[in-house]
Order: structure tokens, then sequence, then C-alpha cells
């Protein structure tokens, strides 16, 4: 008997509520994930710093070749890190990179270009690193716009790293990326670009501040400057984590394996179907042929949901059962001569009824015909070409159509997704058959 | 404490298609995590709904057991059993937030002053049910709830609200011996 209190009205989210969770979360994060503006006041700091140190000698222009690592305050709001081997010239905002590898800091707001013999790095406000390699890009230098630049420039390349704000990389032939924080960019002498990715980022060598007896090098801000990195490899690996479910859910759309062992066995790709046609085999999985089935309190908390849904999941039961029915029914029927025994049957039992009156071969024919239709070598029959097939190639096709027909039907109540997982979902009542090939089970 | 309990101690009936989602969700990853969100919301409304009543409050808790879930899922093993680790959590949180409150709970109207047109046969109930809860203990009201609505096991409720089993049985039996005689008219009227 019903309890009086199963009426209890549920509490429904309120709209939006995901939402308001992850501004809830965005502003609860610890300060040492939010790094950019500390970072950016570090950076004021250093600048502010080095600027009263070179006051006397901030140079509008000039040029200089580094024998050892030099720090270099270029303008009021510029600093450059040069390492050994390194070499520039500036005139106001623009800076010309014949060689090496430096870092640069950049006061938020100022405009700086780096021009190399490979490319342009431009920024406004930032930290980043541009390295050329010194020998082969004096001889890009020496070519420069020369047609056999390219050929002698194989392998070499201007790398921009980022470690903080926004730059714009842009190869000699026009070609153009922008690159935030935690990324690198790198340009051949072709004027190709490619990502780097950290690994080689990593090669290089860290921010100078952060080298103990480099020059601005300071614990505090060493310990910033990691924990700021550490928050980008994170956020870059979340990235990459959910690029990844992505591009594994395309190529499960597509029909392809995912190659990671988390698809169901009866989530059948068209691969899946060729494969069983090699074998002569049918597999399906439907929805348990159970009158008035529903999940209980115990298998809805299972599936995660709510105890209300328990009545959508009824109906689309009932959908499906009375779908199934309405292919399998007259068929049964005719085949037993009672629509009443047919009714008494039942999908299961009908299915095999059907299967032993045909001979062996025309099982097969029909095992075949269907597995090539879900493998997608042959066009699905409509109503009118179904009912021209034999009454075993109609039950099966009905079979291994109604597994989606479900998943479609939970769609409209859960979404795409949660029908998924739910059409899976080892809570729900579904029935699993395979028939034919070398070893026959139901 | 007890949750630490329960993240060891879960049940492993996690679906092969939602691990690596909480697994994603235990390395703090945002897009996870709102996919987490959107299915248990209805769970953790429907636990705080029935264990506070109705009123603002439930959605303020909620976001309270999602901030707290999001913040422990470093120690959450995605093997184990999310919603019993996460009806923990809010059932921990309404506990104490009736506690704190001493709640005054909406107030509840007479039922015998509702007309008893079919209109209002609904919302009779419904008052009548909020209004003979609200007579059980935190601690039954909590056992009740999770048992009758979240399908949890005698064991499971045991570890969440940190008592023996035998006294979650006591509790669980003690209220639904009220609810029955709270809601006894309405068990005749809808029978005749």
């Amino acid at each position: 008997m019903k309890e009086p209190w199963a009426d209890w009205k549920v509490h429904e989210p309120t709209p939006n509520f995901a939402d308001k969770v992850m501004d809830a979360i965005a502003r609860d994060r610890p300060q040492a994930r939010s790094w950019r503006a500390p970072a950016i006041v570090a950076s004021l700091a250093v600048a502010a710093a080095l600027g009263g140190m070179w006051v006397s000698q901030r140079p509008t222009s000039g040029a200089i070749t580094a024998d050892a690592r030099k720090e270099v305050q270029l303008s009021s709001h510029v600093v450059a890190v040069l390492e050994p081997g390194a070499s520039i010239s500036w005139k106001g905002a623009h800076i010309d990179q014949r060689a090496g590898d430096v870092f640069y800091r950049v006061d938020k707001g100022t405009p700086l270009e780096v021009e190399t013999a490979l490319g342009s790095v431009t920024v406004g406000g930032t930290c980043f690193r541009v390295r050329l390699d010194s020998e082969e890009a004096r001889k890009v230098e020496d070519m420069k716009y020369t047609s056999q630049a390219a050929s002698l420039a194989v392998g070499i390349a201007l790398t921009a790293i980022v470690y903080e704000g926004r730059v714009a990389l842009a190869s000699k032939n026009g070609k153009k990326i922008d690159l935030v924080a935690g990324e690198g960019a790198r340009a051949n002498a072709a004027g190709d670009l490619e990502s780097v990715s950290e690994g080689a980022g990593a090669k290089l060598s860290r921010d100078p501040s952060r080298t103990p007896g480099a020059p601005g090098f300071d614990w505090g801000k060493a310990v910033a400057g990691y924990q700021k990195e550490l928050a980008e490899v994170e956020e870059r690996q979340a990235e990459v984590e959910r690029e990844l479910a992505e591009a594994k859910k395309a190529l499960l759309k597509a029909g392809g394996d995912a190659g990671n062992g988390d698809r169901p066995e009866y989530d059948l790709s068209k691969d899946d179907w060729r494969e069983m046609r090699e074998k002569g085999q049918v597999k399906y999985q439907v929805p348990c042929d159970r009158k008035g089935w529903k999940p209980s309190s115990s298998d809805l908390a299972k599936l995660a949901l709510a105890p209300e849904d328990g009545e959508a999941i009824a109906q689309v039961y009932s959908r499906s059962k009375d779908r199934l029915w309405s292919t399998i029914g007259p068929l049964c029927t005719k085949a037993i001569g009672s629509a009443s025994a047919a009714e008494i049957l039942g999908s299961d039992a009908c299915t095999h009824l059907i299967l032993n009156q045909e001979n062996r071969q025309s099982a097969s024919d029909a095992f075949d015909l269907v597995a090539r239709i879900r493998a997608g070598e042959v066009a699905e029959p409509n109503g009118k070409e179904r009912e021209r097939l034999n009454p075993l190639a109609q039950t099966f096709l009905a079979l291994t159509g109604e597994g989606k027909a479900f998943e479609r039907d939970l769609a409209d109540k859960f979404g795409a997704d949660e029908a998924h997982r739910l059409a899976f979902d080892k809570n729900l009542c579904m029935g699993k058959s395979t028939f034919g090939g070398p070893r026959s089970e139901k | 404490m007890l949750a630490a309990r329960t993240l060891s101690g879960g049940m492993s009936n996690v679906s092969s298609l939602e691990q690596p989602m909480l697994e994603r969700c235990v390395r703090q990853d945002p897009e996870a995590f709102r996919w987490f969100v959107g299915r248990y919301q209805r769970a953790v409304f429907s636990l705080l709904g029935r264990m506070l009543g109705p009123g603002a409050q439930v959605e303020d808790l909620a976001q309270e057991v999602f901030l707290r879930a999001y913040r422990g899922f470093g120690a959450f093993d995605p093997k184990t059993n999310a919603i019993t680790w996460l009806l923990t959590i809010a059932t921990r949180l309404a506990l104490d937030e009736r506690k704190r409150r001493k709640l005054s709970l909406a107030p509840i109207e007479d039922a015998d002053r509702v007309p008893a047109s079919d209109k209002w046969k609904a919302r009779e109930l419904g008052l009548a049910i909020e209004k003979a809860a609200n007579a059980l203990s935190d601690d039954q009201r909590a056992a009740f709830v999770l048992l009758e609505f979240h399908g949890l096991s005698i064991a499971e409720i045991s570890q969440i609200v940190g008592a023996p089993e035998n006294t979650v049985k006591t509790r669980i039996f003690r209220a639904k011996e009220h609810m029955r005689a709270a809601l006894s008219s309405f068990v005749e009227g809808s029978a005749s």
C-alpha cells in the first residue's frame, strides 16, 4: 500500500543553479590561484625598483650583446634579461632581436614590438621570452628577404613563450597567432607557426627573477612565480582533458573507438555491426519486458535520480514496450493464429517463436541483412519496405533499433547526455540478447 | 570526521561512464564539476527541502553543499558512491542548520481549515505532511528522509548520521509510526 507521505513534494532546484554554484566557487577560490592581479603588481614593483636603479641611465635607444646573463632597462616600462649570446638593439617601443634568448617584462599598457629575422612579437603588458638560435639566426639575418633563406634555415625557429598577459606572434609571411599565459609558439624560417608544448617551454630557462643569484631575484617572487606557473599548468591540464573528452565523444559519435574501454558492451558502433555481420551475429539491448516496470526508490538513488523521476522512467518503458509490440505483436499473432495467445507470450517469447519458424538459411540471411543495415551498408527500409521483409528480419530490425529509440525518449525528459548514461546504467531493467554466430545465447 | 569515514567506505557502484567525470572533479575541473552539480542538484534540493521545509534557505544550503563538495573533492575516491558522499554533506549541513537556527519552519496552516475540495486536497496533504514531519526529532527526520526518499540502506544512513544501525532502525520505526498516525485520515480518505 502506498504510504501517505509518498506525496511529499520535492523542492525543485532553482533555475541556473549550476551557474550560481560555479560563480560561488569562483569567488571562493584561494587567492593563490587568482594569480594575475598579484603578478601584475609584482611586475610593476620590479619595474619600479629597477626603474629607480636605472633612472639616470634609461636610454630610449641602444644596442647590446650579452656575454653573460644581463638585465637591461630598455625604458621606464620595459626590462629585458639577456642570456649569454643574446643580442638586441632598441629604439623606443621597437626592439630588433638579432640572436639569442631574451626574457622581457613589460608593464601593463605599454606597447612593444620585438622583431626578429623570423617574425615579430607584439605585446601590451606582459612577461614573455623570445628565443632565436643565434648562429643559424645570424645566417637568416644576413640573408634576410632572399629566396635562399628558407632552404638554409631548416630547423631554425623563433620561439615565444608567454608567462603573463597576451602577445601576438607573427611570422615573416604574415601568419599570426595570439598567445596567452602558459602558451608558446614557434615560427620557422618558412613562415609556418606551430604551438609549442609546456615541455618545449620548459626547455627554455625560466623567468630569471626566479633564478637564485640572478638580477632581481627574490624568494618571495620566486614562490609566487612557481605558484602562478602551477596554476597555469593546472588550468591547461583541465583544458586538455576537456578537449580529450570532447574528442572521444566525437569519435564515438562517428562510430570509432575512443580506446578508453568506457563504452558499454551493447552501445554498438557501425564497426561493431560490421564485425557481427562477419560472425553472423545480431545482438541488442532493449528495456525489459516486465509489465509496468518502474524503478524502486533504491534503484532511483543508485541511478542518481530524484524519486519524482520514477514516473518519467516508467512512461519511457511503457512507450518502448508499445513500440516493440506494434511490430512483434502482429507477426506473432500471424505465426500462432491467436492475438490473445500472442499477448500472453509477450515480446521475448514471441521473438523466439518467430525465430523458430525460420530455417537456418533464412535466419542467417535475416541476421546478415539486419547487421548490414545497422552497419550503414544498406539503407534502413521504410514502413512499406519493412513489411515486405521476412518476419524475422522485421522483428530483429525492431529489436536492434529499440535501444536508440528508448534513448531518444529518455533524452526528451533528461537531456541527451543523461539519457545515454541512463540507457546503459546497470540499475535500469534491460534485456540483453545475442543471436546467431558460432555460439547462440540468450 | 564522519565524511572521512564515508569517503573511504562508500559503496562501489559507480558507472563506468560516471567515473571519469568524478575523476575530473577530484582534479577540480570546473567543467566536470558543473556536470556534477547538474547531475545531483535534484537529490540535494530534495533532501534539504524535506529536512528544512519550504524557504529560501534551501537554495543557500544547496550552494553550500556543493561548495563543500568542491573543496572536499581532493579527498574523494571516485570509485565510491558520490551520492552517498554528497548526501552525507547535505544531511550534516541540514542538521547543523536546524540546530543553529532552532528552526521555526514556514508556518504550517491548519489542515482542518483548508477547504476539502479536490483542488485543495493535494495542498492539504502537503501541509499535513510538513506538519507531521515537524513533530519528528531532527535525527528521526534525517533517517526517515534518507531511507524513504533516497533509498539508502540502514548501514549507509548509520554512516551518514554517525549513529549505530540499531539506533537508526529505531528512529525510522518511530518516525514512520508517527507519520502514519498523523496522516491516517488521509489514508482512509484515499481508500474510500
